[in-house]
This record gives C-alpha cells, structure tokens and sequence, in this order.
C-alpha cells in the first residue's frame, strides 16, 4: 500500500521529481565514473611493466630509477658502466636482461636505446608482449621490404608514430638531449622506420627505440664516431667520403640514401656484423628478468652491495606502489569533488521534499485521520526519496557502462585507453549502497519535519 | 453508561496552563445518536475534534469513545483505535489529491487493519458509492478530479467504510452550494442511520441544524471558551 502512495504521489510532482532524479543521476554516474577510472587508472598505471623482476641503474632512490627508465621522466645524470652490465647479467640466475639508454629526444619523444630483448622481453599489462602494428624488430627491415642503413633501425611507439605521422621506410633525424628544440642536431645519422609499435597505453607508445651502438655513435663525436669506426672495420663501403670530414655535416639526405642503397645490396651481413661490434661504453640502465623469482630479493641485494661499481637494484612493483603513493593525493582530490557533487544533489532532493511538505500538510492530515501513524508519514517520503536516489544510482549504472561501450572505440583509437566496461564491480555496490545511505541520512531532514507535524493535526 | 459513544468528564486542554483552550466538565453523546453542536470558529472546535480523535492528548480528564478511555491509550493504540472506531470528514481536504477514489476508501481500510478479502472490499466500497449516489466510474477518477459535492460524498464512504460507530463530521458543506448541501445532508444522515453509527455534526451554519433533534453550542458546553461572551453575544 505505501508504495503504491509513494509511487502515485512521485507520479503527482512528475516535474520537480524528475528534476531531481537527474540532478541525482548527474552526480551519481560523475562518482561511479571518476570511481572507475581512478581505479582503471590505478590498474594501467601498475600494469605499465609487468614481467620483470628488477630495473638497475646507477644508485640513485627507486622512485627515481622507474620514473626514467619506464616513465622516461627525469633522467638519471649516473650510468651503469658496460662493464659491470655484462659482469652482472652473466650471473646464472638472470634468464635475460634489456639494457636502456636514456636521455636522448626526437621531436619532443623519448629516444630509447636497446636491443632485440626490448622487443621480446618487456612485457606490459597482464603480462603482455609488445606487438607490431607494422615492420618488425631491429634489423628485420629486409624481411618486410625496407631499405634501411642497417644499425641505425627505429622501431616506433604508436603514439610517437602517429603524431609524427611516421610509416615504415621513413628515414629520421635523432638529436642529443632531451628537449624538443636540441641545439645538436646529427643530420649525419638519418635512421629508418623499421617497425611499428601496437598501442599499449603505456609510455612504450610514446618512445622512439633505436639500437644500443646506434645510440652510441649519435652521442660520439663526428672523428671519433662510428663512421671512422666503421671505415675501420668495415672495407670503407659504408660511408660516403663527405661524411667524415667535420665541415661536411651537411651532406644530403640523397646522398646518403645512395650510399646505403649500395651497401645494402653489397654486404648487408658485414655492415649489420660491424655494429654488434660496437659496443657501448654505458648505459642508462637495464631490466632483469630472472629464472626464478624466489631470487629476486637475493640478487637485489646482490646488485646493492656490489663493491666495483655503486648500484640500485629496485623491484618494479613495489617502486610503482610507492610512487603511486604519491599521485594518490590527486586521487583523493577526484574522490572529494564527487562526493561534493552528490551531497550538493542529495541535498538538492532534501530540499525539494522539505518544500513539497508545505503543500502536503493536508495531504498528512488526510493520512492522519484516516488513522496512519506518523511512521507511515516518516516512511513515505523515505520512501520518496530513497527510490529516486535508487533509480538514478540504476541509470547511472546503465548510463555509464552505455557511455564506455560507445567511446571505448574511439578512446583506444585517439588515446590508446581501454577502459573495461565491467563497473558492476563490488566496489560499485559499496558505492551504490553508500548513496542510499547518504539519501537516507539527509532525507531524515524533511521525514522528521513531515513525521512532526503529522503528530498534531493543523 | 455502556451505551455512550462518548463520554467527556473534566477534560481540560491547554497549549499553555494560563490559557485553557477546552474545559468540559461532563458531556455524553448515545450510541446511534445524532448531535448538531454549533460552534462558530475561535471557540476551539477543532481542538475539541483532534482530542475526541485522539490526535491531541488532554491536559487533564478523561474521554471515553465506545467505552475505550482513549487518554490511556498509547500514541500508536489511539492511531489504530481512531482508524477503526471514528470515521472523520473535514470541511475540505479529506482525500489525498493524487490517489483514486478507490485507493483513498482501500487506504481507511489498510490502516484499519481491516484484512478483508479484495472482492469484499470492492463490494463494501460500490455499495458505499451506490448509497453516497455517485456513479461507479468515479472509483478509478483521482480525487482531485472530483467536484467538491463529489470529494466530500467520498469522503463520507471512506470515513464509513471500517463501519465505525461513531462519526465526526466538521462543517462538511462549507464548500457547497444551497442544493448540494442540501443533498449532501440527506445522504449523510441516512447512511450514517444505515451504519448506526453515533454523528457529531459540526457547523456554525444554524439552517443545518433542523436536520438533528439534538443541537448544542459548543461555547455554551466550553468554560474556558476565550470568546464564550462574544459568541453569545452574536447568537
């Protein structure tokens, strides 16, 4: 029976009810989205590596460590000497390792230096490989048909591809440092587009990898560089005679495309053979992946304690806790300005029943002649109340998942996001059942006013 | 004395100690009887009505209805002995607006408690309607959709439709015209006759009271009547 009267009489007031069934469904479907993505924030955020089981770098604090060498934030002025990285991975109980070398920039994107272990061994997300959207790895361009001066192979990160408008067979410029104007350009290493990256939704797709001698040879100077290297080891087919003298920097990129046509027809094996050779001198930093991880803890602390060369060893998932730790601060922000918003509707819907109370006093009358108690009163606009706040908690839910279904396309597409359109989580319910508490904790206001004034006929 | 439908001795009531607003010493209405008591407004005739309804409690004294000394009776137990003991009509607004005729008369019920089956509820309500002479169709009409004559007959069925013994009806034909208050006198005393229920009529319209062999004046009744000397003054 009351809910029956409760229904009929939300029917009689269709229009303010509906107003503040969507003020409710606004605030609602804001504190269940700004939920959901703060937590697929959260996810993604600890799923940007996964798979590996320490990064090492110069000793420096953790936080630090995995900002450059996964977020690509900050650069860590120490390297790692090449030295103690190959001492280090011939341990017998690191299965692989992928050394890194930061710091450089190409228009504004990450240059990273690697190898193949890049491409084979990172691992994101719920341990997922990098794939190729075209191309391949290093060194693989003949396969896919590309011309490419072998060693000086790019592969591509989606985001980086796609704003640089980048395709397979381009040829690119790197520069030193990290800024996006760089005073030191190298117009004399022109790198080919070998490979391009699938979407990730991790700061891979905004990375530009290069090899590891690649790298190197940018960064030496011209005398010294790979090109006199080069012209050293290999039988002086590699190079054009303008490139190196020191003033003939300005060679054309024809030119050089020539140059490499011929050599690549002629000795692709011998160029590729000569870069392997050259080494670097340092790196960056390197990722592990060990044989087992029981001995994660003790080859950290292996690494921390080596007595040639100072060394920080840091445990990607524990350093990503920390340093989530310090984002959460904005989290809570999220958090407060939606509940902000729901108490400024709830408290919209405890007004709008307080001043329908008003012209309800005879309505209460009635109800009290007729021999209801002031508890039917307190209840029917409990009831009022709480079955607005429960529809528009239900089409928030509809709304919301409907919202993500229909951008999900587009959002993976513009921004590489995938947002999972599952919200019917248990922490959606505690959500939920917290709005219907909130309602009725402010709806107390105009029920007791009602349940008041039911007690004395006016 | 077992045949009262009330009976009022030393009710006292005041909103402040300084100022009683009721003191009746002794006052007795029979059952199936049916009493005119006229009181113009300001004399405290709907104070009067909410204590024999036992929405207000009295100062001091004590009203028996049917024989229940009701100012014993606990708030929730006066609720439930009003829904199904006193059938109430107001002078306007005795029906929820936005609910049906026939959900406003099914509503007295449910707070009655009155668990009769729903086709002898429909039956008891039609027959209500019939004797009220207003056609079937107005029980799925809402209230509010009702012309005054209309809402004030229903109010009727629904104030009889617990079969109450006693009936209290407060200047119910303010809101008519002279032919619908005319009618709406008949029906009323006649059903009421029907469901031998005691009737307490309020009004300060005097041409109503030929209708009743019993008149009385509320301020007459009333010691503490603030305005008592006023009112007789105007009579």
């Amino acid at each position: 029976m009351i809910f029956n009267v409760a229904k009929q009489s939300l029917l009689n007031r269709k229009v303010s009810v509906m107003m503040t069934f969507l003020a409710l469904l606004v605030s609602v479907s804001l504190l269940i989205s700004i939920e959901h993505i703060r937590k697929e924030a959260k996810n993604s955020f600890y799923r940007t590596v996964s798979g590996v089981d320490l990064i090492v770098g110069a000793r420096t604090g953790q936080i630090n460590l995995l900002l450059s060498s996964v977020f690509r934030v900050g650069a860590n002025s120490n390297s790692v000497s090449w030295a103690s990285y190959q001492r280090l991975i011939a341990d017998q109980k690191i299965e692989w390792a992928i050394p890194l070398s930061l710091g450089d920039s190409h228009k504004g994107f990450a240059v990273i230096g690697t190898n193949n272990n890049y491409f084979e061994h990172y691992r994101f997300g719920d341990k997922r490989q990098l794939a190729f959207r075209a191309g391949g790895q290093f060194g693989s361009a003949a396969s896919h048909g590309i011309e490419s001066n072998a060693g000086f192979d790019v592969v591509v990160g989606a985001d980086a591809a796609k704003q640089l408008k980048y395709a397979l067979g381009d040829e690119i410029v790197i520069s030193h440092g990290v800024g996006k104007i760089s005073f030191s350009h190298h117009d004399d290493h022109p790198f080919t587009v070998v490979g391009i990256l699938a979407f990730t939704g991790t700061p891979v797709d905004q990375a530009i990898h290069v090899s590891l001698s690649a790298i190197e040879s940018v960064h030496a100077r011209p005398q010294t560089s790979l090109t006199r290297k080069s012209l050293n080891k290999v039988a002086d087919k590699t190079v054009t005679p303008e490139t190196h003298s020191v003033e003939g920097h300005s060679h054309s990129a024809a030119t050089h495309n020539t140059a490499s046509l011929d050599e690549h027809a002629d000795d692709e094996h011998s160029h590729e053979h000569s870069y392997e050779k050259l080494e670097p001198t340092q790196i960056s930093a390197f990722m592990l992946g060990l044989t087992s991880r029981v001995a994660v803890l003790q080859v950290q602390r292996q690494i921390n304690q080596d007595k040639i060369e100072p060394l920080s060893a840091i445990i990607p998932g524990m350093a990503l806790a920390e340093l989530w730790r310090l984002v959460s601060a904005v989290e809570n922000v999220l958090r407060i300005i939606s509940a902000a918003v729901l108490i400024a509707s709830l408290l919209g819907l405890s007004t709008m029943l307080l001043a329908s109370l008003r012209e309800r006093n005879t309505e209460i009358n009635v109800f009290r002649i007729m021999g209801a108690k002031p508890s039917f009163i307190f209840w029917l606009i409990q009831l009022e109340a709480l079955s607005i706040a429960v529809s528009a908690s239900l089409f928030a839910i509809v709304w919301v998942v409907g919202a993500i279904l229909l951008s999900n396309d587009w959002l993976l597409a513009e921004y590489g996001l995938s947002l999972s359109a599952n919200i019917l989580s248990l922490h959606t319910m505690w959500l939920i059942i917290t709005v219907l508490i909130a309602t009725f904790v402010i709806a107390l206001i105009p029920s007791i006013s009602a349940y008041r004034n039911a007690r004395v006929l006016n | 004395m077992l045949n009262d439908a009330i009976l009022i001795q030393n009710l006292r009531f005041a909103y402040n100690k300084s100022m009683p607003i009721i003191d009746i010493a002794d006052w007795q209405v029979a059952k199936s009887d049916h009493v005119f008591l006229y009181g113009p407004s300001g004399c405290g005739k709907s104070t009067l009505l909410s204590l024999l309804c036992g929405i207000l409690s009295p100062s001091e004294g004590t009203i028996d209805i049917l024989n229940t000394d009701i100012t014993a009776l606990k708030a929730s137990k006066r609720d439930q002995f009003r829904a199904k003991n006193i059938g109430v009509v107001f002078q306007q607004f005795n029906l929820v607006p936005y609910l049906s005729v026939h959900d406003n008369i099914q509503l007295a019920m449910h707070f009655a408690n009155n668990n009769v089956d729903k086709e002898k509820a429909f039956e008891r309500i039609t027959a209500l309607l019939q004797a009220l002479q207003l056609p079937n169709e107005t029980l799925q009409q809402k209230a509010s959709e009702l012309s005054v004559g209309q809402q004030q007959r229903v109010a009727i069925a629904r104030a009889l439709v617990n079969q109450p013994k006693l009936l209290i009806v407060d200047e119910p034909t303010s809101a008519l015209d002279a032919s619908a208050k005319d009618a709406f006198m008949k029906v009323l005393i006649q059903t009421a006759n029907q469901a031998k229920a005691a009737l307490i009529f309020v009004s300060h319209d005097q041409s109503l009271a030929s209708h009743f062999h019993r008149v009385e004046s509320l301020a007459q009744m009333n010691n503490a009547n603030p305005i008592g000397s006023r009112a007789e003054v105007v009579l």
